[in-house]
């Protein structure tokens, strides 16, 4: 999977316009990523990649990249 | 010194007896005098609430309620090898936050299987006649969302709902047998899926809520196994069709 097809899942769960997240992009700059935009990472990550994410690992989110590299299918 | 509790010589099925609020409810009933049959999904774990059950008489059996379908056996099973049931606890389920736009069909029947349907399916089988003492008593544990609406609790609020709903239909089809059929709404109560939570979405809605409006703090486990114990017992003979709040004034507050 390529790091545009997992943006373009981000894109598709926080609601965003395609081509609004890079790779670079700082998640405290991106309004929509709240609460329940968290919610839906942690139900994404865990339905298509087996990941389990916890409190401590989203908290230490800091860039897009950093979400990109846990979206491994083990 | 008197126990309106006493539950000496009735046999009580528990499922969902490995989670925290079953480990409780099991060892409660079995201090109280009961004989209990714990069911579980690990045989490990089962094993280790068997060893802390108090007295004798109890037994335990490994049991999937995923699979809906083994459900009629494996009572057939029980009833046999231990004879009648004189009440029945379930204390399974799960609990998964999911938005709207992420819950499928496939999850919504995971947690109708495991939430709901199981539980009908078990009071179908256990109350067939010679299985079910009359005036026995069934306890659900449902929840607050069952009557209270939540961000991404659709399934969740959906199967709880179901529960007490159908509980007021199967008081109507067991008047014959007088069997009473009752359920505990707990909002927070302290186990490990409470624990998996605040790791999980510690900065929701739902933990800020918590904080400031279960102003009685999390329930212990406990309270909610001395509830199920009294809806057991004969203290609760009327008591039927109704389902206990116990929320710490969140649905107040």
């Amino acid at each position: 999977m390529t790091d545009q097809e997992k943006i373009a899942m981000l894109e598709e769960i926080w609601e965003l316009d395609e081509g609004t997240l890079a790779t670079d992009t700082v998640l405290a700059d991106v309004d929509e990523y709240d609460s329940m935009a968290k919610l839906s990472l942690i139900v994404l990550m865990d339905d298509e990649f087996g990941v389990k994410l916890t409190g401590d690992v989203i908290k230490g989110f800091k860039t897009v990249s950093d979400i990109l590299k846990l979206m491994v299918i083990a | 010194m008197i126990n309106p509790m006493d539950l000496t010589g009735k046999r009580i099925l528990v499922t969902g007896a490995t989670g925290g609020m079953g480990v409780e409810a099991s060892i409660q009933l079995s201090k109280l005098g009961a004989n209990v049959v714990i069911c579980g999904r690990n045989g490990e774990k089962l094993q280790k609430v068997f060893e802390m059950l108090e007295g004798k008489g109890h037994a335990k059996h490994v049991l999937d309620l995923n699979d809906v379908d083994s459900i009629e056996e494996n009572i057939k099973k029980m009833v046999t090898e231990h004879g009648m049931f004189h009440g029945f606890a379930f204390c399974a389920g799960i609990a998964p936050m999911r938005p709207l736009k992420m819950t499928k069909r496939e999850n919504m029947i995971e947690v109708m299987n495991a939430n709901l349907f199981s539980f009908i399916e078990i009071v179908r089988c256990i109350t067939k006649k010679g299985y079910f003492a009359d005036e026995g008593s069934i306890v659900a544990i449902s929840s607050t969302a069952s009557i209270q609406g939540k961000q991404s609790k659709v399934a969740y609020s959906a199967s709880k709902a179901g529960l007490d709903g159908a509980i007021r239909c199967l008081i109507c089809d067991l008047k014959k047998k007088k069997i009473r059929v009752n359920s505990i709404m707990p909002s927070w109560v302290n186990t490990r899926m409470y624990k998996v939570y605040i790791d999980r979405y510690p900065d929701t809605f739902e933990v800020q809520e918590i904080k400031e409006k279960q102003y009685m703090g999390v329930t212990e486990p406990i309270e909610i196994a001395n509830t199920v114990a009294f809806l057991l017992s004969d203290a609760a003979k009327t008591i039927t069709g109704t389902s206990i709040l116990i929320d710490g004034g969140i649905s107040q507050g």
